[in-house]
C-alpha cells in the first residue's frame, strides 16, 4: 500500500514536471518569468488585464468552456484591454503570449475601470445645501467614439482623444461660461455655445481652430449690467445644428425673456432659419431636441402672461415651420406660471414627444397621431412629484430631465426644495418622490424606478438605449457624500433598478456631467469640488477633474 | 373541457407558478416581508417616532409604502388610528374603506407596487380634539402582501402580514410652549441669523433700485447680482428643552401697520431660493436640549416698498400642525438709501477730484517748492506710516474681531491705536519737521500708493478717504497755524515758547534745538487733528453706508467718531508734536 502511494506521488511529480516542459514551448526570458497578472477586471465591454510590469505582448487569448477569443497586440503593455462578451459566473482562462495564464471567475456584474483623470482649472466649490451652486458643465463624445469635448463653467474647452487619453487642444473663451457643446454629424467639428455678452455659437475643427462664430446677442439683445444671454442647448442632425438661446433678465422683480431657435448649416455657419422668423419668444427655452425631421422644444418662465405662453410644447418641421403646439396650464394654486427645464425630447423615430414640467408633471404626446389629426393632445400624464401641502407649505421636488427612446421614457426628479435658511441643521423632510428616476414604457406603465441617492445633475442615454448614465451630486437631505459619483444602468438586464444598476464609480466631489460614447465603450464624467461645511468655515472635498472610464 | 386538457392546464399552471417562485426570492417569513415592503409612517410629517400633537389642532402625517421587491406585489394596508384622534379627509385616500371600531378608526387601502422602489403614499390628516386626554397614543399599520402575477390577479400563494407602530404624544399648548421657546429675535441679522451690533435695531434698509446698482457696479465692481437677494434677515433663536428632536416651521410675513394686511411689496421673488410657493419660511430640526438660530429673509426693494413702519409677524409651529405655538409681532422701520450719505459721498468724490486735478496740474510746482531733503523726509515718513500703521492695521483688522468675539464691533478701540494714535504721532512729527502746506498730502500719497501696490488696497473708498483726510488735515493745520506762518504768530501767546518759535520760524527752531513747545500748542494740535479726523471718520462711514448699502446705528457712529476719530487722534497729535520737536534736535 505504502509503495503504491509513493509510486503515485512519483507519477504525479513527473506528470507536473513534464506538463510544464510541454506547455513552455518557447524559451522564456528572466524578465518574462517575473511578470505576473495583477488583476483581471471585467468591464461592460470586456475585460482589462493588469500586469505587474510592462511586457512585450504578442497575443492574448481568453476562453471558457464554449468559446475562445484571441487578440493580437505586438506591443509592450502593462495593461491589456480585451473586448468580448462575457457571461456572469463563468470561468475564464487568460493566456498571454501562450505561456502566462490564469483562470478567473466572471462576476455577476461588471466593474468600472478608470482609464485616466485629467485635472481641470480651479472652480468655485459647490454649496452642500444648494444644487443651484453646482458648476454647470458639459461633455459630449464624438460620433466615432474617438473624442470627448468638455466645456467648463470658467470658459475652458478641452478636446480629449479617448484613444491616447491626451488633450488634443485646450482653449479659453474669455469672460464666458460654456453652456452647450456638440459634435457635428461627421465628428470633424465641435460646436460650442456660451453665456456671454455676445453669446456666440462657435465652430472649431479638431485642432482647435475657429472656423466661424455666430452671435445670437444680435437677436436676443445685449447683455445688461448683470444679465447675459446664453446658448442653452445644441442638437445636431447630420450637417445641421439646432440651437436654442435665451436671455433672461429681471427688472423690478419682473422677469423678461428673449429666446430664439436657430437652424444653422454647420459647414458654412449660415442661418437656415430662425423660429420665430421675425421676433423673439418672450419665454425661456432651455432645451431642444431633434430627430432630423422634427425639432421640439418647450417654453418656461417665472412669470405668466406672455405672448408665447410659458409651458408650451412646440413641434416644428425641419423647415422651421410650426406643426403644432400644446400649452400646459399652470399648477394652481402653487404656481401661476409653468417652467420646463431640460426635458422636451422626441423619440428617434419621431413618433413620441415627452416633456416634464418643473412642478412634477410628466407628459407624453403621440406626435404621429397629432400630425395626422392636427389636434394636439396629451397621450398620457403622470403627476410624479407635484406639491403636497403641509402646514400651508408646499413640499415639492423640482422635476428636471426627461429622456425618450423608442422603447421607454425616463423622468428624473431632483431634490426636495428646502430653504437655505435651515443652514447647518438637516431637516429630514423630503417629498416622497424627491430624487427619483422613473422609467415608463411608451404606454405609460412604470417599468422600473430608482430612488436616486443624490441629485441627478446630468443624465445620458446611450445611442442604442442600452445604458443610462447618471452623474450624481449632493443629497440635500441626507448630506451623504458617499453617494456622489457616476451610476450606470443596463436597461437590458431583467429585474428592478438594483439589478439594472451595472456599477457605481464614486467620486469624492460631486459629479456634474457625464457622457457615454456611441459604441458604449467610454464613459466620461466631470467631478467638481464641494464645500461640505455648511457653516461659514470651509471644508472642501473633491477636485475639478475629468474622469475617463470604461 | 375533458380531463386530459384540464390536467394539461393544471400542469402548465404549476409550471408557471414554479417559474415565478424560482425567479423571485421567496417571501417566507414576516421578517422577509418587512425587508421587502418598507412602511414609513410619519406623524407629524417628517417625524417617525415620538411626535408631539397639540390639543385642538390638526396634524398632517405621511404614510408611505415602498417595495424593495423586483416584481409586482399586491399590498393590503390598514392604518389604525386610536380614538379620540380623528382621521380627516378620508375621501382623498384612493380606494379607502373605513371601519369604526370601539377604540380606533381603521382605514383599509389596497394597491399594487409594480417594481422595486415603487411606492404609494398618502397624506394623513388627523384632528386632535380639544378634550383629547394628554398622553401617549399608538398609531399603527398592518401591511399584508401577496404576489401578483402578470395578469395582476392576486394569488394567495404566500399571504403575509406585519405590523408597524409609532408612538405619538398629545400635549397641551402650555406644555408645548414650555418645551419650545423663542429666546431671541434679531432684526436685522446676517444670513446666519446673527445680529450685527453696529446696525440700528429693528431697521431694514431697502435694497438698491437699478440706478444705484449701476453706481455700485462702477465704483465697487460688485459681482453679478443674484436674481433674488434679500434686503436683510430676521434671526430667530429657538430652544428645544424637551427630550425629543422637533421639526419647527417658522414663517415670516410683513403687514401694514394700520390695516394689518399683508404688504405685497415684501413678497419674495417667484423663484427665490428662500421662498417656496411665495412664502418665506424655514423648516428646521431642533435637537433635544439644544437651541438653533433660524434666518428668515426680508425681501424689500426700492420702488417696491415705501419707507416707513411695518409689522414683522413671526409664527412658529410644529411642522405638520395647523396651530401656532408662537406668534410675535415686531414693528420695524424700513428706510430707503440715506441721502445724507449720498451727499457726503458726493462731497468726498468732489474733494478727491479736486485733489487729483490739483496734483495732476501742479505736481511739478508742488515738488519744486520743497527741498530735496524735505521730500526725502516726506517719503520717509510716508513709508514709516505705511509700515507702522497700515501693515499692523491690516493684520489686526481681521485678527482683532476674532479675538474679541461678541465684542468684535468694538475692535476699532484696538485697531485705532495704530490707525489714529501712531498715525497722527508720525504725521505731526513730520509737520513739525517740515511745517508746510502739502506735507500731509504728499505723505498720504506715499502711504496710499504703498498701501495699494503692496497690500492691494486700491479701493475707491480708500481713495475717497485718503483724499478727504488730506484736505481736511491740511485745512485744519493751516487754520491753526501749524503750516501757516501768519496764523502761527496769532497763536504765539508767548514768544518764549519755542514751539511757537518753531512754528513761526522753522529755521529759527532748527537753529535753536533747545526750543520748547507750550501746552496750547499740544492742545491746538489735538483739536485740529481731532476735528479733521472726526470729519474723515464721518466721511468714511457715509461713503461705506452709501456704497455698500449699510445702515449703522447712530450711537455706534457717534462712539466711533468720538473715540476713534477724535479722542485717539487728540492723543496721537500732541505726541507727534513732542516727537517732531525731539527729531528736530537730532536733525539739528
Amino acid at each position: 500500500m505504502k509503495k503504491k502511494l509513493i509510486l503515485l506521488v512519483l507519477i504525479l511529480i513527473l506528470a507536473i514536471a513534464f506538463s510544464g516542459c510541454v506547455s513552455n514551448k518557447r524559451s522564456v526570458s528572466i524578465e518574462e518569468q517575473s511578470v505576473s497578472i495583477n488583476s483581471l477586471i471585467f468591464t461592460r465591454t470586456g475585460a482589462v488585464i493588469e500586469l505587474n510590469q510592462e511586457l512585450p505582448i504578442n497575443t492574448v487569448s481568453i476562453s471558457n468552456k464554449t468559446s475562445e477569443d484571441t487578440f493580437t497586440y505586438n506591443a509592450n503593455l502593462s495593461k491589456v484591454f480585451l473586448e468580448f462578451n462575457w457571461d456572469a459566473s463563468e470561468l475564464y482562462k487568460i493566456e498571454i503570449n501562450k505561456y502566462l495564464n490564469q483562470t478567473y471567475s466572471a462576476p455577476s456584474k461588471p466593474s468600472p475601470y478608470e482609464l485616466k483623470e485629467i485635472k481641470l482649472e480651479d472652480v468655485q466649490p459647490a454649496n452642500f445645501i444648494k444644487t443651484t451652486s453646482n458648476p454647470k458643465e458639459v461633455i459630449e463624445i464624438s460620433p466615432n467614439s474617438q473624442y470627448a469635448i468638455i466645456g467648463t463653467a470658467n470658459g475652458f474647452i478641452r478636446l480629449i482623444n479617448l484613444q491616447t487619453l491626451g488633450e488634443e487642444f485646450r482653449k479659453k473663451i474669455p469672460e464666458a461660461t460654456i453652456t452647450a457643446i456638440a459634435f457635428s454629424g461627421d465628428g470633424k467639428y465641435v460646436l460650442v455655445g456660451e453665456k456671454s455678452a455676445e453669446t456666440y455659437l462657435y465652430l472649431y475643427d479638431l485642432t482647435g481652430k475657429e472656423v466661424w462664430k455666430y452671435s445670437t446677442a444680435k437677436d436676443l439683445g445685449s447683455a445688461s449690467l448683470y444679465y447675459k444671454p446664453k446658448i442653452t442647448h445644441i442638437a445636431v442632425f447630420k450637417d445641421k445644428a439646432y440651437v436654442s438661446a435665451t436671455f433672461l433678465r429681471k427688472v423690478n422683480k419682473v422677469y423678461y425673456y428673449n429666446s430664439r431657435i436657430y437652424n444653422i448649416d454647420i459647414k458654412s455657419g449660415e442661418v437656415v432659419w430662425k423660429f420665430p422668423k421675425n421676433e423673439n419668444i418672450d419665454s425661456g427655452v432651455y432645451y431642444l431636441d431633434t430627430n432630423g425631421k422634427y425639432v421640439v422644444f418647450a417654453t418656461g418662465s417665472w412669470t405668466s402672461g406672455k405672448k408665447y405662453r410659458e409651458g408650451t410644447v412646440y413641434c416644428l418641421n425641419k423647415f422651421g415651420e410650426l406643426e403644432w403646439s400644446y400649452t400646459i396650464e399652470p399648477l394652481k394654486p402653487y404656481w401661476d406660471y409653468v417652467t420646463i427645464w431640460y426635458s422636451t425630447t422626441i423619440s428617434p423615430d419621431g413618433k413620441y414627444i415627452a416633456t416634464f414640467t418643473s412642478d412634477g408633471r410628466a407628459f407624453l404626446f403621440n406626435n404621429s397621431e397629432i400630425l395626422k389629426s392636427k389636434i394636439a393632445k396629451v397621450r398620457w400624464q403622470k403627476n410624479l412629484s407635484t406639491p403636497i401641502e403641509i402646514s400651508g407649505i408646499p413640499i415639492y421636488a423640482s422635476a428636471n430631465i426627461a429622456k425618450l427612446t423608442e422603447k421607454y421614457v425616463i423622468f428624473s426628479v431632483g431634490s426636495t426644495f428646502n430653504p437655505p435658511s435651515a443652514k447647518g441643521h438637516g431637516v429630514p423632510i423630503e417629498h416622497p418622490m424627491g430624487n427619483t428616476l422613473f422609467v415608463f414604457d411608451i404606454e405609460g406603465n412604470l417599468k422600473w424606478k430608482w430612488k436616486v441617492e443624490g441629485y441627478a445633475e446630468d443624465l445620458k442615454v446611450s445611442k442604442d438605449g442600452k445604458y443610462i448614465v447618471a452623474a450624481i451630486a449632493q443629497n440635500l437631505v441626507t448630506k451623504d457624500t458617499g453617494v456622489h459619483g457616476i451610476y450606470v444602468f443596463n436597461t437590458e438586464r431583467l429585474g428592478g433598478a438594483s439589478s439594472k444598476l451595472e456599477w457605481v464609480y464614486h467620486t469624492q466631489g460631486i459629479s456634474v456631467a457625464s457622457a457615454i460614447s456611441p459604441d458604449n465603450k467610454y464613459i466620461v464624467a466631470i467631478s467638481a469640488p464641494i464645500d461640505v461645511d455648511i457653516t461659514e468655515k470651509e471644508d472642501i472635498i473633491g477636485e475639478h477633474k475629468v474622469i475617463m472610464l470604461t | 373541457m375533458n380531463i386530459k386538457s384540464l390536467c394539461l392546464l393544471r400542469f402548465w399552471r404549476i409550471l408557471y407558478v414554479s417559474f415565478f417562485l424560482f425567479l423571485l426570492p421567496s417571501i417566507n417569513t414576516i421578517a422577509d416581508a418587512e425587508n421587502i415592503i418598507i412602511t414609513d409612517l410619519q406623524v407629524p410629517y417628517g417625524v417617525s417616532e415620538n411626535g408631539l400633537l397639540l390639543q385642538n389642532s390638526t396634524v398632517s402625517g405621511l404614510l408611505k409604502v415602498e417595495s424593495h421587491y423586483e416584481d409586482e406585489l399586491k399590498i393590503n394596508l390598514s392604518l389604525i388610528i386610536p380614538k379620540p384622534l380623528i382621521p380627516l379627509d378620508l375621501s382623498e385616500i384612493d380606494n379607502a374603506k373605513v371601519e369604526y371600531a370601539n377604540n380606533s378608526t381603521i382605514i383599509n387601502n389596497s394597491f399594487n407596487l409594480v417594481t422595486e422602489y415603487d411606492s404609494h403614499y398618502n397624506i394623513i390628516n388627523i384632528k386632535i380634539p380639544e378634550n383629547a386626554p394628554t398622553g401617549i397614543y399608538t398609531i399603527y399599520t398592518v401591511c399584508n402582501i401577496a404576489y401578483a402575477d402578470g395578469t395582476k390577479e392576486p394569488r394567495d400563494m404566500n399571504h403575509l402580514g406585519f405590523k408597524k407602530e409609532i408612538k405619538v404624544k398629545v400635549i397641551t399648548r402650555e406644555q408645548l410652549q414650555s418645551i419650545i421657546k423663542i429666546k431671541d429675535i434679531r432684526i436685522p441679522a446676517d444670513e446666519e441669523g446673527n445680529k450685527d451690533p453696529k446696525a440700528e435695531p429693528n431697521t431694514i434698509l431697502l435694497k438698491d433700485s437699478n440706478k444705484w446698482k449701476y453706481i455700485n457696479k462702477i465704483l465697487l465692481k460688485s459681482s453679478e447680482d443674484k436674481l433674488s437677494t434679500p434686503a436683510s434677515y430676521v434671526g430667530i433663536e429657538l430652544e428645544n428643552t424637551g427630550k425629543e428632536n422637533l421639526i419647527i416651521l417658522a414663517t415670516l410675513n410683513i403687514l401694514d401697520l394700520r390695516t394689518k394686511e399683508l404688504v405685497s411689496g415684501f413678497r419674495p421673488p417667484a423663484h427665490g431660493e428662500y421662498s417656496g410657493g411665495n412664502k418665506v419660511y424655514s423648516n428646521i430640526l431642533i435637537p433635544s436640549s439644544d437651541s438653533i438660530v433660524i434666518a428668515l429673509p426680508i425681501y424689500a426693494e426700492e420702488g417696491e416698498v415705501l419707507s416707513g413702519k411695518y409689522i414683522v409677524r413671526i409664527e412658529a409651529k410644529i411642522f405638520g400642525s395647523n396651530q401656532d405655538i408662537y406668534r410675535e409681532d415686531i414693528i420695524i422701520k424700513v428706510v430707503s438709501r440715506n441721502y445724507f450719505s449720498f451727499l457726503i459721498t458726493l462731497i468726498a468724490i468732489a474733494t478727491a477730484l479736486f485733489l487729483l486735478l490739483f496734483l495732476f496740474f501742479s505736481f511739478n510746482l508742488v515738488l519744486e517748492s520743497f527741498k530735496t531733503s524735505q521730500l526725502i523726509l516726506i517719503a520717509l515718513f510716508g513709508t514709516a506710516t505705511f509700515v507702522s500703521v497700515n501693515i499692523p492695521g491690516t493684520i489686526l483688522f481681521d485678527l482683532v474681531p476674532v479675538l474679541l468675539g461678541p465684542f468684535s464691533p468694538f475692535s476699532f478701540i484696538i485697531t485705532g491705536i495704530f490707525y489714529e494714535i501712531i498715525l497722527y504721532m508720525l504725521i505731526m512729527a513730520l509737520v513739525m519737521l517740515v511745517p508746510r502746506v502739502g506735507v500731509v498730502t504728499l505723505a498720504n500719497v506715499v502711504r496710499f500708493l504703498m498701501n495699494g501696490f503692496i497690500l492691494g488696497h486700491f479701493n475707491p473708498v480708500f481713495l475717497l478717504s485718503y483724499a478727504s483726510l488730506s484736505v481736511a488735515l491740511e485745512l485744519a493745520l493751516y487754520i491753526t497755524g501749524f503750516t501757516f506762518f501768519k496764523k502761527r504768530e496769532y497763536f504765539n501767546i508767548s514768544n518764549k515758547t519755542s514751539a511757537y518759535t518753531t512754528i513761526r520760524n522753522p529755521q529759527s527752531a532748527i537753529r535753536n534745538p533747545q526750543s520748547k513747545y507750550s501746552l496750547i500748542t499740544l492742545i491746538l494740535a489735538a483739536i485740529a487733528c481731532g476735528i479733521a479726523d472726526a470729519y474723515n471718520t464721518i466721511v468714511f462711514f457715509n461713503v461705506y453706508m452709501f456704497l455698500y448699502r449699510l445702515y449703522y446705528a447712530t450711537w455706534y457712529i457717534i462712539l466711533y467718531v468720538v473715540i476713534d476719530g477724535f479722542l485717539y487722534t487728540a492723543i496721537g497729535a500732541p505726541l507727534g508734536v513732542i516727537l517732531g520737536n525731539k527729531l528736530k534736535k537730532i536733525e539739528y
